[in-house]
């Protein structure tokens, strides 16, 4: 057969967010899937939305309910998800009750009573929910009804395909049986799983196979809420695409810092900028916000230490009205402070801010925020995170500008949070020195990824107008220790004068 | 459940009957009978269908409770065959106690079947499974029992 012979095998998009990108674009027409997992995480609601975002009543589904949970309650519950159209059922969406079958315990009559309603509504999508549950009374005749089951699914994919239907298999699954050998028979698995971590519970979903595709590898995060369940893939898209790089540099908005960084902070570049409490990291970053809403570069900001509205209120300060910016839509404030947040929402919901806006300047203040934020799986994980995290965004040219705390109060030539430093382009440095017997702010920049910058340390004030750069702290030594000595007569660059 | 039905539910049993009643040219009774027969059928088919045996059963059992008591008439229009309720004594029905006496009665009933139904999955959906015409392998074959 060749090329121009071969079948067309078109796409069925799941209208679950995030789960075509996952599925490496869809689902197969006509294919066969299976959904497993353990009861609870979220399989039937998966199904009931595909099916939902996809049947009419010139292409119905049926969806066959077996033993378990009474239909009734099914779709009483089913139906509080915004996905769940009453007026398309049964016209587009036809529930139908096998039980009568499964109790008898008649496999042969239940696979007949299901095709019959195929042949009687001739159905574009089918759906058996649980088709385990249709084997449980055969257990006994066929030890733990291993072949009884895997007979049934056979014979069923056979039939179903000869009609020309897209199938779904929803079945309980645990882990440990993942060698089953009805598996072998679906065209795509969908494993459905829930991790409990101490206080924290996280779905995710895993394309164990996908026929005719090439599916997104790893678990993803699922999130279900009332709109239904959406998937926050761990490879976002953009990482695949990456936006070439400029030339262009973006000015930070802080008198001085630009000059140290030779121009400005690279367009795509991650920026981190590490320093102990009380140093002027949030005002660096907000700084940075207000220069690109100056130059006309729409901005997106992740908050998790303040709620959004105490940040504009503080931003107010700024010769930018920040709240006017918002709502002009050249500003985005996130706020994202549950604990059992995955990083995957969280960048789908910068992201999503990023496309809205058209931005090109991201500020996450703080990394440290963040981490709490996270469950606590992530926070394990949290350098796996944060590496994708800020691949993902600085993919789509967005400069990513993140404020990280340093807890040490002395922290020696160590001058940032190692975990994180090595997903940076760039790092600038502050600390507290002694000078004088008074505290002041110094900074350094640490690293400029292929660019030349300033080595020297340089003090720096924070005015009621943001901070200001002074010159180079020259004549001490041992700026690092926290408390350096005086080598020369007179210490430049006390931007106090 | 109360012997007052919400308002859907009512209005819910009334389009069920009035379905195959209202444009019945003929008033007889057999007519009639024949008529509510099929409401019988319909509802009974698509609540096996789309809840179940058990499920109909439990629904059917539910409402001929509530209203058995204020209509005489439903006592025969039902019958419980192993465990197992069946609609099809509406001729007999009609036959024995007049056709005004067996549509109150079949309102009655249709009305509790529908309140439950309404109070568990919302009224938007209860007229169109009820009275959903859809092909089914039941009701191609002919082997739907009322």
């Amino acid at each position: 057969m060749t090329a121009s012979e071969s079948p067309v095998i078109r796409n069925v998009a799941t209208g679950v967010p995030g789960l075509d990108t996952v599925l490496g674009g869809g689902l197969c027409e006509y294919s066969f899937n299976l959904i497993a997992g353990a009861p609870g995480v979220g399989k039937t609601t998966l199904v009931q939305q595909i099916l939902f975002a996809n049947a009419t009543a010139e292409r119905p589904a049926l969806y066959f309910t077996v033993l378990g949970e009474p239909t009734i309650k099914m779709i009483r519950y089913q139906r509080q998800f915004s996905f769940f159209d009453p007026a398309r059922v049964p016209s587009a969406v036809r529930f139908v009750n096998l039980a009568a079958e499964a109790t008898a315990g008649d496999l042969d009559a239940v696979l007949k009573r299901i095709i019959a309603e195929v042949e009687a509504a001739k159905p574009a999508f089918v759906a058996v929910d649980s088709f385990r549950t249709i084997v449980a009374k055969r257990g006994a005749l066929d030890t733990d009804g291993t072949m009884e089951l895997a007979r049934f699914v056979n014979m069923l994919g056979q039939q179903l395909t000869s009609w020309e239907v897209t199938s779904f298999l929803i079945g309980e699954y645990s882990e440990a049986e993942r060698r089953h050998p009805v598996f072998t028979v679906a065209d795509s698995i969908l494993w459905l799983s829930e991790d409990v971590d101490r206080n924290s519970t996280t779905r995710k979903l895993r394309a164990v196979k996908v026929r005719g595709r090439s599916p997104m590898p790893g678990l993803h995060t699922l999130r279900l809420t009332d709109a239904g369940a959406e998937v926050f893939p761990r490879i976002p898209e953009q990482q695949r695409h990456r936006v070439a790089r400029s030339d262009k540099r973006l000015a930070t908005g802080i008198p001085g810092l630009d000059e140290m960084t030779g121009g400005g902070i690279p367009a795509g570049d991650a920026v981190l900028l590490t320093g102990p409490a009380g140093s002027g990291k949030t005002t660096f970053a907000t700084q940075f916000v207000a220069e690109g809403l100056r130059a006309g570069e729409n901005c997106v900001v992740a908050v998790f230490e303040e709620y959004p509205e105490a940040y504009l209120a503080r931003a107010k300060t700024s010769s930018i009205d920040f709240r006017r910016m918002v709502e002009t839509g050249r500003l985005a404030v996130t706020y994202l402070r549950p604990l059992d947040l995955s990083v995957d929402e969280m960048l789908a919901e910068i992201q999503s801010a990023v496309k809205r806006l058209g931005a090109v300047r991201v500020v996450i203040d703080s990394l440290s925020g963040f981490e709490v934020a996270l469950a606590p799986s992530y926070r394990e994980d949290f350098r796996e995170s944060m590496y994708r995290l800020v691949g993902a965004l600085t993919a789509t040219g967005v400069t990513v500008f993140m404020t990280s705390e340093v807890n040490d109060a002395n922290p020696g030539v160590r001058f940032t949070a190692e975990r994180v430093s090595f997903i940076t382009d760039d790092i600038i440095a502050q600390r507290y020195v002694e000078i004088d017997g008074r505290l002041q702010t110094v900074l350094a920049i640490v690293k400029m990824r292929g660019s030349p910058h300033a080595r020297e340390f340089r003090a720096y004030r924070l005015t009621p107008e943001g901070a200001v750069i002074g010159d180079p702290l020259r004549g001490y030594h041992g700026i690092t220790t926290g408390t350096p000595t005086r080598a020369g007569k007179t210490a430049a660059g006390d931007p106090d004068g | 459940m109360t012997s007052a039905r919400s308002p859907a539910a009512r209005e819910i049993a009334r389009r069920l009957l009035a379905r195959e009643t209202a444009d019945a040219a003929d008033p007889a009774a057999a007519a009639a009978a024949a008529a509510m027969q099929r409401v019988c059928t319909r509802v009974s088919a698509n609540l096996r269908r789309t809840v179940g045996d058990d499920g109909r059963n439990a629904l059917l059992s539910r409402a001929l409770k509530a209203t058995e008591a204020d209509h005489p008439a439903l006592t025969g229009i039902h019958r419980v065959d192993n465990a197992e309720i069946h609609l099809d004594g509406v001729r007999a029905a009609v036959d024995a106690l007049g056709v005004p006496a067996v549509v109150t009665a079949l309102e009655s009933l249709l009305s509790a079947v529908a309140d439950i139904l309404v109070s568990l999955i919302g009224a938007d959906m209860v007229l169109n499974i009820l009275d959903d015409d859809g092909p089914s392998s039941q009701t191609l074959s002919g082997k739907e029992q009322p």
